[in-house]
């Protein structure tokens, strides 16, 4: 158990690693996250809704498009991390030496926290630049701290995603094209539930509908477990 | 059996056999050249003799271990060369041997990982990233991560490919070591000269199975 947990952690230490020395490309998904807010917030503003309507009613209707603005941004840069974390595994096939080594839920367990660790400072500064870009000035602690709940599922439920296509993508050539293709459809429901969990808590209000909060924790540990069980096998050819 | 059985590996790639039932025996501390054309089989035969790859047929023991059952008790006994180096290019060559080192759980692994830098003659350059290295100095860092495990089965893939003659001297005396110590050894190379200087026996892979098997002497 010590050895499986140390070993967890040097895979860890590995994988965060290699994403920071490509950190090139996550500046270009935040610079497609940065364009895509900035342009919504072009044509949509400076007055996101209708004055006439009263500042509840406002504050939900900007929270929406805000929510719905984040998450797509959200999407295509998780899809940009998967992508440089199997790279550094295809590149010169380091993953086939680990793999004599650590077992492939270890391998899995490692890349899915720090694929989430990397999407939620992702998340972190693309709440801030929707937060500055929509004008939204209203949010409470306890709301931040809804929104961190909301993105660290959705982190983890993408990481589990991103782990299992990125193995399967760099396995076979022209992966890239399966990556984007595979993923983004597989996202749909965890995008559903968390831009459906986030848009009332951007607005500073209760989630009304409890679904989409199981559907997002349930579709993190689902995931989870099943890549977990597959890892192996997508790896194994 | 003590040492490798490989019985009928069967493998097929995008729907074409690869592997025809290829049966291999070797005991403990013996070595055999595998001999082969281009797309004969031996990257495969090589890739499920590491357990990296699910043979769709056929059975494969190390000491009694099956490579399907526990295959994690399987891999800890091979180390693997394959064509492509299995490092991580961003790192440096002391990154790359420290990681490798630390996730098998070798004891002293700083130690350990100095003294393979040194006979690999990369220490001079053991902090600069692997992606700079020559293809030469590449090979020899992904030899280190071979040996740096003490496997007791070595599969190397064309492990002479890139090195220079001082390099391929030092390579035959490491393996002539490795024997000595215990470890049996299968290579794979098209060199005739090669494989006689590194191997007791020679197995030549045709049409995917083992056609032939000779001495060496």
């Amino acid at each position: 158990m010590k050895h499986t947990f140390a070993q967890f952690s040097r895979l860890f230490y590995k994988d965060l690693s290699l994403q920071w020395r490509s950190r090139g490309a996550m500046a270009v998904a935040l610079l497609f996250s940065l364009t895509a807010v900035m342009l919504f917030a072009l044509v949509y503003g400076p007055f996101f809704s209708p004055p006439e309507l009263p500042m509840e009613a406002r504050r939900r209707e900007l929270a929406k498009l805000a929510s719905s603005v984040y998450w797509t941004a959200a999407a295509f840069a998780g899809v940009v991390a998967v992508y440089r974390s199997a790279e550094a595994d295809r590149e010169a096939g380091g993953i086939k030496a680990v793999r004599m080594d650590a077992d492939g839920s270890v391998i899995y367990a490692a890349r899915v926290c720090a694929l989430s660790v990397m999407l939620c400072l992702t998340q972190l500064a693309l709440g801030l630049l929707t937060a500055a870009f929509f004008d939204i000035a209203w949010l409470t602690l306890g709301d931040v701290l809804r929104l961190i709940g909301v993105g660290a599922a959705a982190a983890v439920g993408l990481g589990a995603v991103g782990a299992l296509m990125g193995a399967m993508a760099a396995s076979m050539r022209g992966g890239e094209g399966l990556l984007s293709a595979g993923m983004l459809p597989l996202q749909l429901p965890l995008l559903m539930a968390a831009s459906k969990c986030a848009a009332p808590i951007w607005a500073s209000e209760p989630i009304p509908e409890k679904m989409w909060i199981a559907l997002l924790a349930s579709y993190a540990l689902i995931m989870s477990a099943v890549g977990l069980l597959l890892f192996e096998l997508v790896l194994e050819d | 059996m003590n040492g490798l059985s490989a019985e009928r590996l069967e493998k097929r790639r995008g729907g074409l056999p690869v592997l025809r039932g290829a049966t291999l025996q070797l005991e403990r501390g013996a070595s055999l050249s595998l001999i082969g054309a281009n797309g004969s089989g031996k990257t495969t035969l090589l890739e499920l003799l590491a357990g990296l790859s699910r043979p769709n047929g056929g059975s494969i023991f190390w000491n009694g271990v099956d490579a399907r059952k526990r295959p994690m008790n399987y891999r800890r006994c091979v180390g693997y060369a394959a064509h492509e180096p299995l490092i991580y290019p961003e790192w440096s060559g002391r990154q790359n041997l420290l990681f490798f080192a630390r996730l098998r759980g070798i004891d002293n692994p700083r130690l350990q990982v100095e003294q393979e830098l040194n006979e690999a003659g990369l220490a001079p350059f053991a902090e600069t990233p692997a992606r700079f290295y020559s293809r030469g100095m590449t090979q020899r860092l992904a030899l280190a991560r071979v040996f740096l495990r003490r496997s007791e089965l070595l599969l190397l893939d064309e492990p002479f490919a890139g090195l220079d003659e001082e390099s391929r001297r030092r390579l035959l005396d490491r393996l002539h070591r490795e024997r000595e110590r215990g470890a049996a050894l299968i290579l794979a190379t098209h060199d005739a000269e090669i494989s006689r200087q590194a191997c007791e026996r020679e197995a030549r892979l045709l049409e995917g199975a083992v056609v032939l098997s000779g001495g060496n002497e």
